[in-house]
């Protein structure tokens, strides 16, 4: 007799059919009879028509096509050649760790004044914001700790490895970064509904957490 | 686009290989349409498999100039919209590569695992939401929650694209699920 944890692991295959049949009898039997599975399986379920049904075209917040034409039509670079979407490559890649206390007091604090977990701050504003928009900044946030704290730990109590012209870069970085966050929250104060400046806000979230990682590898391998 | 799926021959895809074939003649006009018809398709990959709006436009700009370089290599033996799928996705995951080439696609991110509180995610509800999470998933598991799940390939399919073997495709797509699940409540 398995789990309902081994159940719930195999749920998604399940679903995808690509579970023997001997397997798919025992859960299928499982699940007629437990009612905490049969609910975990109603929101999986939930989840992929959802998936399924998400738009397959969304548009470009800007018309693409000049941008597109005057490079074809100047022969100027050719495409394979086009600069890459890494917003800051050389550093980033270059990479890495500053002196443990620098890093400290800048990736462990949320960027902006305002920023305590709360995406707008008044009373007015608030009411009118999407329920899972604090919940996912403060989910990327605590993402952010996390990783700033785990830099920090891959640090301390020794000599920064990787020098103090890699550290400041480092530190400049994500500065810029936590600039562009609190911009961003601070926009999104203003227009909560905003799609856009929802995914810019993860976006810029998600780099920050690159940088983060990446610094920790580097650091790693020093 | 098509995703996963396979097109028949219709009035359009006829129409849609004179405009190729146009193209391949350098016909910069008819290449307009095509980006036109187009665009929505390629911007929505672009935007799902990378996470990030900006990000995403100007891979949608590089699609279509390596569409323009290598259209003549389009031989017409599977649909159009397919091989454009194909061109967008390649191009989406040599980017993040570049981005990553010190990371591996099997690269444990799991901090988005220790989600303060699940009870307090995203409402379930809504499609943003559904984006959103789907955004903030860790690279290696939204890329293959999206060809996946979202557009319907197969692990197979999925290895052949992004260079992941298919037992790593599976694992990831587990993982996926199961933070999305976690971070939707």
């Amino acid at each position: 007799m398995r789990s309902h944890h081994d159940i719930q692991d195999r749920l998604g295959d399940y679903l995808d059919g690509s579970v023997p049949e001997s397997d798919r009898l025992e859960i299928a039997r499982h699940i007629d009879v437990c009612s905490r599975c049969a609910r975990e399986l109603e929101r999986l379920k939930s989840l992929l028509e959802r998936a399924r049904d998400l738009p397959k075209t969304i548009e470009p917040s800007r018309d693409l096509w000049p941008g597109i034409e005057a490079r074809i039509l100047s022969h100027a670079v050719p495409p394979h050649r086009q600069r890459r979407w890494s917003i800051r490559p050389r550093w980033a890649f270059a990479g890495a760790l500053a002196a443990a206390a620098v890093i400290a007091a800048i990736v462990l604090s949320p960027p902006g004044d305002s920023d305590k977990g709360e995406v707008v701050s008044s009373r007015e504003a608030r009411s009118y914001v999407p329920s899972y928009v604090p919940a996912l900044v403060s989910a990327l946030e605590h993402q952010c700790m996390g990783a700033g704290k785990q830099l920090l730990g891959s640090v301390s109590g020794g000599a920064n490895p990787l020098g103090a012209e890699v550290a400041a870069a480092v530190e400049q970085n994500v500065r810029l970064l936590d600039l562009a966050i609190a911009e961003t929250r601070s926009a999104l104060e203003e227009n909560p509904w905003d799609p856009q400046l929802l995914q810019m806000l993860t976006s810029k979230y998600q780099r920050k957490l690159s940088l983060l990682h990446q610094a920790m590898r580097l650091v790693g391998e020093a | 686009m098509d995703g996963a799926e396979s097109v028949g021959k219709s009035p359009v895809m006829s129409d849609e290989l004179r405009i190729v074939e146009k193209i391949k003649r350098g016909d910069t006009e008819a290449f307009e349409k095509l980006y036109r018809l187009y665009v929505g398709r390629v911007y929505a990959s672009c935007l799902r498999l990378s996470g990030d709006p900006d990000r995403a436009e100007e891979i949608t700009q590089d699609v279509f100039l390596r569409l323009w370089a290598r259209i003549g290599t389009f031989k017409g033996r599977s649909a159009f919209s397919s091989w454009l799928y194909r061109l967008t996705v390649n191009l989406v995951i040599d980017r993040m590569r570049v981005e990553q080439r010190r990371a591996r696609w099997e690269t444990i991110d799991d901090e988005v695992e220790s989600h303060p509180d699940p009870q307090k995610g995203p409402s379930p509800d809504t499609r943003l939401a559904l984006e959103a999470a789907i955004a903030s998933l860790p690279p290696g598991a939204r890329v293959v929650f999206v060809l996946h799940d979202i557009e319907g390939y197969r692990h197979e399919e999925i290895g052949e694209m992004t260079g992941m073997a298919p037992g790593t495709s599976k694992s990831q797509l587990h993982r996926a699920r199961r933070l999305l699940r976690k971070m939707l409540g």
